[in-house]
């Protein structure tokens, strides 16, 4: 609609959204089908899954179709960066909560995280680290009472 | 504010310290319940849970886990640390689980260490009051003269509300179609509004709607009448010998450490012989019953055993 | 008169300077939770709970349910201000409360929200006050049929709240059942897609889903970018106001919502979340701006925060007078009466109606505190976001971080957060989104147990979904709002 009709042309990024939208939902329906779908009267466990995995598969073709008609929004950017930092950041939290604790888990995903913003200094993100620490403390096991882990088992 | 807050989020632990033992428990004792708040089972956990937190000096969580008749529960504490700090709260669905679903991920026997028995919860068969049905006897002859014609709700396949309703099939050669829910409350909530016509429900359950009249209760599930409901007749006094009642226990995962387990059946003994707690479990339609860890542990097979054989039954007629 | 009467010995007990206290740390803490993403009402008032034992049960009731309807309120501050919604019900606020604030409008957001809760808050108790059995009565004619149809409805709904294409839109909310239904089938034990993963036998958590698909997304997205620009916030009161033709195209919205919000949130289910939905796909459909929603239109932000507001009251109905909880949440609230030694039943209004008419008279006072509460802390909220995001957003890493892990303490649930984040990074991407996708969620398991048990229940037959008038009506409009797209284009090209 946005596009201009005289200039039709491929939308990649419509394309591979269409294809991975069939690619999993096929998968989905597939896997539906394998538990059994039952008759109308007993709904087998794969009946609904495997419907709604049908019609999503048949959209992302859809979609794909749409994508060769030059409709849709421009070409989609990936910012690397900012999605490796975070996404580090995330499993930094998830391997390290346990072991060491809240306090230095915070502080090591809070410098990781901020990496994904090019003006980050690491002094000012460890500060900013120590004060959230301190505040989720405060919050999450001081007032709320979680049994969350603070300092390293060790201790 | 906030003062005021950690003031009160304190005073569990200061009235408990006074009785607290060395080591265990240090920290909350998380009760598992594999159905959803608000019904028999979550009563139980949270009426047991406050009176057991007296008893050691720690809070009890309670924990709703619900589906599939609370396996899922079940093998979610199967798999936890075996520190005491994250209980099962089980009942017969938990010993007959493997051979109703496919795969629960634990085993009755092997995956857990019984640590007291608690109560036997009868159930109540109940009808939708524009149904004209006013005895067992009543009940029989309705539901014989149409078979497959009649449903009834249950807490979910393979739950003891369903097994009931399928052992009282068998029992009394009838015919009706099962209508799981997912849980108590929605189940008995269809039998008010007059969707599903009979429900087996917990009789705690029953008996609260039955006073607003918005159902009738048919029987009990227990060999003889409940002593707190003398005027509920049993079902078994018209289909002799039928008797579907779950019992409630306690259960640990597997390799607990003995003093632990100890710990909790001798402070779960104290807790259920005190009289106010046995007067709301009876007023909430529990028998309760305490049967400590080891005398416990000597007939868990036996139990495992009659009730899987009831479920492989069912099994076959699905 | 007798309501009135009622209502003014509840007020007279649920006034005490003990209970007024409670009521206000009850809804305080709720705005306050609602605001931290990962952390939502049922958690706040399960972790309250040990301490209400030592409270009369009046005051425990009014401070468990403040922090119910507190956090309803709250939940749509961090949904605006960082398009992280910290409740379900407010991710609809989202779309265009954090457009408003790219626009430097937080605050008049904010605002609109504080209001148009208050009013949907109202009108909710009003109803709850008034019809209590009347609606329950009809929340109990309710079958699995009509469940089924009402779900149905609310799914194509949800799938026309979506910015871009309608068909994404209906993309993303199939994604959504889909994942709804990994984990084990309530119906017959199956245990479903879990590829082994044992954290996923029950599901993957809602909290956990929602902060992967909007928060993870959004902090990728917006960290580094240089189109990041929320910090101009202009913060004098003043500004606060929306302007003139904003607050009259408010006032039908709200009203809309309101009524909307209260007769969904009788229902058991996902009362609040549905009904916000319903009332933004309905505005949407209805307005002459229906090109704006999505821009950072007000309309877009009154309708659902009136609506789930609305229905967080009226989702006491079926607590109060049938004894039977809609929602976990209110299971929970339940379970605290029955601690009190209250047995909660069809009686339970009529045995301890002093009891009922202190609590709804403290639901008054409790939305009082409320609006007195955020009007004053928009500017503060705003003033956050003067925080450049490079330090802010580390900061909702954190807090998402330890929100999830604080559910269920298992760090399983941190991993699954990024996984559903990169699914939700690449939707973002690709020009779907999040929203409709949680709906599907939400009402995915819901709508396949009844649908189960509706076919069970007739027998295999699909005309009982014509025979019963609430589902026939609900499948009529739902059949109208998929075809309205193609007439409507073909009637507009007659015109062109």
């Amino acid at each position: 609609m946005n596009a201009d009709p005289s200039r039709k042309m491929l939308n990649l990024t419509d394309l591979f959204a269409g294809l991975g939208v069939t690619a999993l939902c096929s998968a989905f329906a597939l896997v539906a089908y394998g538990y059994g779908l039952g008759g109308l009267a007993r709904m087998g466990a794969g009946f609904f899954p495997f419907w709604f995995g049908v019609l999503g598969a048949v959209l992302g073709v859809v979609i794909c179709i749409g994508a060769f008609r030059g409709q849709g929004e421009g070409e989609a950017r990936i910012q690397w960066r900012s999605l490796l930092f975070v996404s580090a950041s995330f499993v930094m939290f998830g391997l390290l909560i346990e072991p060491v604790g809240l306090v230095a888990t915070v502080v090591v995903s809070t410098v990781l995280g901020a990496r994904a913003d090019q003006e980050a200094r690491l002094g000012e993100s460890a500060l900013l680290g120590l004060g959230l620490a301190a505040g989720v403390w405060v919050v999450f096991v001081l007032l709320l009472g979680l049994a969350i882990p603070v300092l390293p088992e060790v201790l | 504010m906030k003062r005021i807050l950690v003031a009160l989020t304190a005073l569990p632990l200061i009235t408990g310290a006074v009785q607290a033992q060395e080591g265990y428990p240090e920290r909350p004792v998380t009760i598992v319940v594999g159905f959803s708040p608000g019904g028999g089972m979550d009563t139980l956990a949270r009426l047991l849970g406050e009176r057991l937190s007296e008893e050691l000096g720690q809070e009890i969580a309670v924990e709703n886990r619900p589906g599939a008749g609370g396996t899922i529960a079940a093998a979610h504490v199967a798999g936890t640390e075996p520190d005491g700090y994250t209980l099962y709260l089980g009942e017969t669905t938990t010993l007959i689980g493997p051979v109703i679903f496919d795969d629960v991920g634990y085993d009755p026997l092997e995956s857990f260490e019984p640590v007291a028995h608690l109560a036997a919860a009868p159930l109540a068969l109940v009808a939708n009051p524009d149904i004209p049905v006013d005895s067992v006897e009543s009940f029989v002859d309705l539901v014989s003269g149409s078979p497959g014609e009649y449903f009834y709700a249950t807490s979910g396949v393979g739950t003891v509300h369903h097994l009931a309703g399928e052992i009282l099939e068998n029992q009394a050669g009838l015919d009706m179609v099962d209508v799981p829910f997912q849980g108590g409350s929605p189940s008995i909530t269809s039998v008010v509004s007059g969707e599903v016509p009979f429900g087996f429900v917990s009789l705690n359950a029953a008996t609260s709607q039955a006073e607003g009249d918005n159902l009738n209760i048919v029987g009990v599930t227990v060999g003889e009448r409940v002593p707190s409901f003398p005027d509920i007749p049993a079902i078994a006094e018209a289909v002799e010998g039928f008797e579907a009642a779950p019992s409630q226990f306690l259960m640990a995962p597997a390799n607990t450490p003995q003093p632990v387990l100890e710990t909790l059946s001798d402070a779960i003994g104290v807790a259920m012989s005190d009289e106010e707690l046995f007067s709301s479990l009876t007023d909430r339609g529990f028998l309760p019953q305490y049967i400590g860890m080891e005398e416990f542990a000597a007939e868990l097979p036996d139990r495992v055993a009659t009730w899987s054989e009831a479920a492989s039954v069912v099994g076959d007629s699905n | 008169m007798d309501i009135l009467s009622n209502l003014a010995s509840g007020m007279a007990q649920a006034a005490t300077p003990e209970n007024l206290m409670y009521c206000f740390l009850g809804v305080t803490l709720g705005t306050f939770i609602g605001v931290l993403p990962g952390l939502g009402a049922m958690i706040g008032i399960a972790l309250l709970l040990p301490v209400t034992y030592y409270l009369d049960p009046a005051s425990a009731i009014i401070m468990l349910a403040g922090i119910y309807y507190g956090g309803e309120y709250g939940g749509s501050i961090a949904a605006i201000l960082i398009n992280v919604p910290g409740t379900p019900s407010s991710a609809v606020t989202s779309i265009d409360g954090h457009a408003m604030t790219k626009q430097g409008r937080a605050a008049v957001a904010l605002f609109m929200t504080a209001i148009a809760s208050f009013v949907g808050g109202s009108i909710g108790i009003v109803l709850l006050t008034a019809f209590s059995p009347l609606i329950a009565a009809f929340a109990l004619t309710f079958s699995s049929v009509d469940y089924f149809a009402v779900m149905l409805l609310g799914l194509v709904a949800s799938a026309s709240v979506a910015r871009g294409s309608a068909l994404k839109g209906i993309v993303a909310v199939i994604a959504g059942v889909l994942i709804g239904t990994i984990g084990t089938d309530v119906s017959t034990g199956a245990q479903r897609f879990t590829m082994g993963v044992p954290e996923l036998v029950t599901g993957v958590n809602l909290v956990v889903l929602a902060m992967g698909i909007f928060g993870f997304a959004e902090i990728v997205a917006s960290a580094g970018s240089q189109l990041r620009r929320t910090e101009d916030q202009s913060i004098r009161m003043r500004d606060m106001l929306p302007d003139r033709g904003e607050a009259r195209r408010s006032v039908m919205p709200i009203a809309r919502g309101s009524s909307l919000g209260s007769l969904l949130g009788a229902l058991p289910g996902a009362g609040p979340t549905l009904s916000a939905f319903l009332a933004y796909s309905f505005e949407k459909s209805i307005s002459r701006n229906k090109a704006f929603f999505g821009s950072g239109i007000v309309e877009g932000v009154v309708s659902p925060e009136s609506a789930n507001n609305a229905a967080a009251q009226t989702a006491f109905i079926p607590t109060f007078t049938l004894g039977i909880p809609g929602t976990a949440t209110m299971a929970l609230i339940l379970g605290a009466l029955m601690i009190h030694g209250l047995s909660p039943g069809p009686r339970l209004m009529t045995d301890n109606a002093d009891l009922f008419w202190a609590v709804v008279a403290s639901f008054w006072i409790g939305n009082v505190f409320l609006l007195v509460l955020n009007i004053p802390l928009v500017t503060i909220w705003v003033r956050l976001l003067r925080i450049p995001y490079r330090f802010l957003f580390p900061a909702i890493i954190c807090f998402i971080c330890v929100g999830v892990y604080s559910v269920s303490l298992n760090p399983v649930d941190i991993f699954i957060v990024l996984a559903v984040g990169l699914l939700g990074y690449a939707m973002r991407l690709t020009g779907f989104e999040a929203a409709p996708l949680l709906m599907g969620f939400i009402l995915g398991p819901l709508m396949e147990e009844y649908l189960r048990r509706a076919l069970l229940l007739g027998r295999g037959d699909f005309r009982v979904f014509l025979e019963s008038p609430i589902s026939a009506t609900c499948l009529a409009i739902t059949a109208a709002m998929i075809a309205w797209p193609a007439i409507r284009s073909r009637l507009g090209r007659r015109h062109a």
